[in-house]
């Protein structure tokens, strides 16, 4: 090998402009021959850079404990996903809440027809007391509706003519005065001593 | 992209991203733990990821940013190894040179791992992975200008630390048979 154009190539090395080519043949120098004294330092380097970057091999499982780190992320993921749902929920059912109380709030309180807007009290009243019967007659109207619940009584009415029954035992009670008239027969049968009333007159 | 073809074009990343973490984090569990957050993020992305041009230097890039992240947020001094200084290159005047390749690889390495974080990569990439400048620039988002003068600052100072220890170690080794004798 050309001693010179080790030198060159060196030169270039150095100062950073060898090409991928020119380091390879500085490679293959140094770790073929034996080299001069004052290239023992570049025999040390080349020779590590031959061998030595592949001195620090990873771990033979470290393919393992990434795939296993992956899906322990995926899973962590998705328990997450379904903690958030949860919390989305609840959180919007209390938005519900709130936006339900917030809106009664705003329409009792502050409702502007609780303004007075009538100078005249007298007429204030009759129109009040208009809009009040004008409602009173809509909720006539539909206590209306609620009549045909009185058919209801009708049928429980229908049900005291079972108390009629009882009309029948009273008439029954007549027979009880045949009782009393036997007994008044009775009083016949004295006919046949009426001295004995005598006597004891 | 599903997870069958996450596994098989993605996943094969793995060893090249961990000795990538590995140079700029100089801790094995550190390395390990940026690579598995950094599939996470890969794996949060893939949907995305048939987007990039070149999904190797996407996923360089994201490892390079992740680590460098790591190692400013946590303000982890890293242990500079420098007892490389203290273990100098016995030569023995009289034999042949016998290179260690364990020697080797230990020396160089700890040089190289105490150089400053960007030279630390751009030396990475190329002299060790054989990336173009092109890929490199793809990944560092730096231009080729400035990774050639970063890759030539770094091989510089190589050479100066690997000098040093061999000037080192044929001084000690003079002095030491000067006693002898």
């Amino acid at each position: 090998m050309d001693l010179k154009r080790i030198e060159l190539l060196l030169q270039r090395f150095y100062s950073g402009e060898s090409t991928i080519e020119e380091e390879k043949e500085l490679k293959d120098f140094f770790t073929t021959n034996d080299v001069p004294r004052h290239m023992w330092a570049e025999q040390e380097l080349f020779t590590y850079y031959h061998v030595g970057g592949k001195d620090e091999k990873p771990d033979k499982e470290l393919e393992k404990k990434i795939i296993n780190v992956i899906k322990g992320a995926e899973q962590e993921g998705a328990k997450r996903f379904a903690k958030r749902k949860k919390i989305l929920y609840m959180v919007s059912s209390a938005a519900a809440v709130a936006a339900i109380l917030i809106v009664s709030y705003f329409a009792f309180i502050f409702n502007p027809s609780m303004q007075d807007t009538y100078d005249n009290p007298e007429i204030a009243y009759l129109q009040a007391k208009e809009t009040l019967l004008f409602v009173s007659s809509k909720l006539n109207k539909g206590t209306e509706d609620l009549q045909s619940l009185s058919k209801f009584d009708k049928a429980t009415t229908q049900l005291s003519n079972i108390s009629k029954i009882g009309y029948g035992t009273r008439s029954m009670y007549a027979f009880s005065l045949f009782g009393s008239g036997i007994k008044e027969l009775e009083n016949l049968s004295r006919i046949n001593d009426p001295l004995k009333d005598d006597d004891q007159r | 992209m599903n997870s069958e073809e996450f596994r098989n074009i993605v996943l094969p990343l793995s060893n090249k991203l961990y000795s990538f973490a590995f140079r700029i984090l100089k801790r094995r569990e550190e390395a390990e733990d940026a690579i598995q957050e950094v599939f996470l993020k890969l794996w949060k992305l893939r949907n995305k990821l048939k987007e990039y041009r070149s999904l190797e230097a996407f996923a360089m890039t994201v490892t390079r940013n992740y680590c460098l992240d790591k190692i400013r947020t946590t303000h982890t001094v890293l242990v500079e190894d420098n007892y490389y200084y203290n273990d100098p290159i016995m030569i023995d005047d009289t034999e042949d040179r016998k290179l260690d390749l364990k020697d080797a690889v230990s020396h160089v390495k700890d040089i190289i791992n105490n150089l400053p974080e960007q030279q630390r990569m751009v030396i990475h990439l190329r002299d060790i992975e054989g990336n173009s400048y092109h890929e490199i620039s793809e990944i560092m988002k730096e231009n080729v200008n400035t990774l050639r003068v970063s890759v030539s600052r770094a091989r510089t100072k190589v050479r100066e630390e690997l000098n040093k220890l061999y000037q080192n170690g044929s001084k000690e080794n003079r002095t030491s048979i000067a006693k002898i004798l």
